[in-house]
């Protein structure tokens, strides 16, 4: 079904997303945030790529200049070999339009409307957009649920509802999917569903990139890009990926917990802030000294907080 | 990237339409909310609507009272003006009955009229004598421009004038003073020393005393050339039935011309003879309800305009309710002016059917008003250019207070939008 939508991949692929010394500077009162510090990624058509960083790591800046929903401070941004950055608002309204579909944490269905409709509000600002209750109704049964389109969202489960949302994002036959922590709200069983409603896109052609914090989640993807303090700090193909490697080990054997930090992430990011160049302007906050640089992390901190963890879960 | 364009026109029907949708929509998802806040303009609605009723209404009902004295009636009459007083003679001035004919033959806006004469006269019927009763001379047509009804006898015909004779026509209160009987056709009396048959007796109108009525008295009317010929030197006044009362300037430049003309006046000299017409004291009337008009426009603007504010308040509650929803819109691809136009026709919509809600109580109340009797107003209703200004005014109400909340909605950033809890 969606196998033939896309045009089969040439010799030399054009990227379906470059991004060249992308940096995005927010003001903060007197403190400039880089949110972006130059950061170049190509993904090319058909990937599954999932993006990971902690909080605070640009990821969510980065999705949302990948979604043409904010402009970055310089860099570019080419999607589809059409350069996106220093568009206006309509332009970047009609890319969002007929070229991305996004998809939220918390789903942003329209409470009042039926999925169907829901399925159907990109296509009402789409001017291209003919016969938009059959094009929606084919998006639904894509996600398996075309026995529930008349149904509102408070009628769905966390699941059907992501399903719906899914349906929309995909209902303009985008170049790219743009998936928001998509199963940030959904319970582990769901959250398979999802994952496998993603996977069985990606073998019909379709262009995904996940962003996420979840190492289970981000090992359905191809590929892995790592995020710190605004720049990429690894960027593999998931059976490459070092730090995702050691997580499955470390899974394998029936250590830790899904949220803990591995020894190969340590190193990459101790080593990533080792490189870090100083700002050009020393100013800290408030124009005060510098504050002194955080001890690098050791598996003894760790440690110290694996017991805390106990200490809590004793008490 | 492909993008073809449909014709702009349709775009931007099918824009609207989608608008109306989404905002009736949200219009019926909160009904009580929509009412309280299109009240004001209901209310405004309302107003505009029963002033312009009432205030058609007590028009048409002082109208009818000018129509019952005669609204196309005027008066002409010669007129020494100020600068010719010490060389011209007034009865040079004097209307004769050639102008009264000429008058009647030229001028296309008067239907009919006759010259009228008065003198006091004295009047005596067997023993009874009365002095300087008023005895008018007046051509037959008098009976079509005065609505005063022959009681008993007949009305004048016209071989009474051509002849001279010597017929009258008297009043109840001459009846009276002169001790008549009921139906005195056929006797005789004495007026100025000549013998008159009574043809027949008129009724005394009533006259409001804006037009100068008061006390009745006794009336005796005669043959105009009877009256001339008894007394050639009595003052004459042209009583004038027009058309129409819409063609009273017409009326008063037709006669102008035609008099000046006969009168030989030059372009620097000023008129002989002056006029007037009931239609100018109408004129009056009616500049008073219009003034009355604008000050009941400028409550119920007031009105409108609290309507409007209260409008605008919601919307903006409504923006900030629904920023999520407008920061989904603008992922999804609405561009900043299709969220515009839906926030403004949703402010529009409300204010349409508080028009509409307005629009129809206003006409219950004035079909309610109706029912009660012995009303002077005897037919009220709302005008349809009230109708159409009230339905007119309240869009463009939502759209000038709409239009700031629907700004604000447009010129959202998406990623906030979307982070607004």
């Amino acid at each position: 079904m969606l196998a033939a939508r896309k045009k089969p991949a040439s010799s030399t692929p054009q990227p379906t997303i470059k991004i060249t010394a992308l940096k995005k500077i927010f003001k903060v009162g007197e403190e400039r945030v880089r949110a972006l510090d130059g950061v170049d990624i190509e993904i090319y058509p058909n990937e599954f790529v999932a993006i990971m960083g902690a909080s605070g790591s640009g990821k969510s800046t980065l999705m949302n200049i990948l979604g043409c929903l904010d402009q970055p401070t310089s860099g570019q941004y080419i999607l589809n070999g059409y350069p996106t950055h220093r568009k206006g608002m309509g332009k970047l309204a009609q890319i969002r339009n007929q070229e991305i579909g996004f998809i939220f944490q918390s789903f942003e269905l329209l409470s009042r409307s039926s999925a169907l409709k829901n399925v159907m509000l990109p296509l009402l600002y789409s001017s291209t957009s003919k016969r938009p209750r059959k094009k929606a109704k084919a998006a639904l049964s894509l996600v398996g649920l075309s026995d529930r389109m008349s149904h509102r969202p408070n009628q769905l489960s966390g699941g059907q509802r992501q399903r719906v949302a899914i349906a929309r994002a995909l209902v303009n036959d985008p170049s790219i999917l743009l998936a928001d922590e998509p199963t940030g709200n959904l319970d582990s069983k769901t959250t398979v569903e999802i994952i496998n409603l993603f996977k069985d896109l990606h073998q019909t052609g379709q262009t995904i990139v996940v962003v996420t914090h979840e190492e289970d989640v981000a090992g359905h993807a191809e590929r892995i890009i790592r995020l710190r303090d605004g720049r990429v700090i690894s960027d593999h193909l998931t059976a490459e990926d070092p730090i995702h490697l050691d997580w499955v080990e470390r899974m394998a054997a029936g250590r830790g917990s899904l949220a803990e930090v591995t020894q190969a992430e340590l190193e990459i990011n101790a080593q990533a802030d080792a490189n870090r160049p100083e700002p050009t302007k020393a100013r800290g906050f408030f124009g005060r000294k510098q504050p002194k640089p955080a001890p690098p992390a050791t598996s003894e901190t760790v440690d110290q907080l694996d017991n805390w963890d106990q200490w809590e879960v004793e008490q | 990237m492909s993008i073809t364009l449909l014709s702009p026109v349709r775009g931007i029907r099918r824009l609207i339409l989608q608008s109306l949708f989404i905002a009736l929509a949200q219009v019926w998802a909160n009904k009580a909310r929509a009412f309280l806040t299109s009240l004001g303009i209901i209310i405004g609605v309302l107003g505009v609507t029963v002033v312009a009723a009432g205030l058609d209404g007590m028009q048409g009902y002082v109208l009818n009272q000018f129509e019952g004295i005669g609204a196309k009636k005027m008066w002409i009459w010669g007129n020494v003006p100020e600068s010719k007083r010490s060389v011209m003679s007034w009865t040079d001035a004097k209307m004769s009955t050639y102008e009264a004919r000429l008058i009647l033959d030229k001028a296309q806006a008067v239907d009919t009229l006759t010259p009228t004469c008065n003198s006091n006269w004295s009047v005596s019927f067997g023993k009874e004598n009365l002095q300087n009763v008023n005895v008018t001379g007046i051509w037959t047509a008098w009976h079509e421009i005065e609505d005063r009804q022959v009681v008993y006898g007949r009305p004048f015909s016209k071989i009474d004038d051509q002849e001279n004779r010597q017929v009258c026509l008297i009043n109840e209160q001459g009846i009276e003073e002169l001790n008549l009987s009921t139906d005195p056709t056929g006797d005789y009396i004495i007026v100025n020393g000549r013998r008159f048959l009574i043809i027949g007796t008129i009724e005394t109108k009533e006259m409001s005393p804006m037009m100068g009525g008061g006390q009745s008295r006794a009336e005796i009317y005669i043959p105009f050339s009877t009256h001339k010929m008894m007394n050639p030197y009595s003052w004459t006044n042209l009583t004038v039935q027009l058309h129409d009362p819409k063609f009273a300037e017409d009326a008063k430049a037709e006669i102008r011309f035609i008099l000046r003309n006969h009168r030989n006046l030059g372009p620097e000299d000023e008129d002989t003879f002056d006029m007037f017409v009931i239609q100018s004291a109408i004129e009056d009337f009616n500049n008073v309800a219009r003034v009355i008009g604008l000050v009941m426009s400028g409550v119920v603007a007031i009105s409108l305009l609290v309507g409007g504010i209260g409008i605008m308040n919601i919307m903006l509650v409504s923006v900030s309710e629904r920023t999520r929803e407008i920061g989904l819109r603008k992922a999804m691809g609405a561009k900043p002016p299709v969220v515009l136009l839906q926030f403004l026709v949703e402010a529009v919509v409300l204010c349409v059917i508080g028009g509409l809600v307005g629009l129809f109580l206003g006409n219950l109340l004035v079909a309610t008003v109706q029912f009660i009797p012995n009303l002077p107003i005897e037919s009220i209703s709302i005008p349809r250019w009230a109708t159409l200004l009230s339905l007119g005014f309240s869009a463009g109400v939502g759209i000038v207070f709409g239009m700031f909340p629907a700004i604000k909605a447009s010129i959202l950033n998406p990623i906030d939008a979307l982070r607004h809890e």
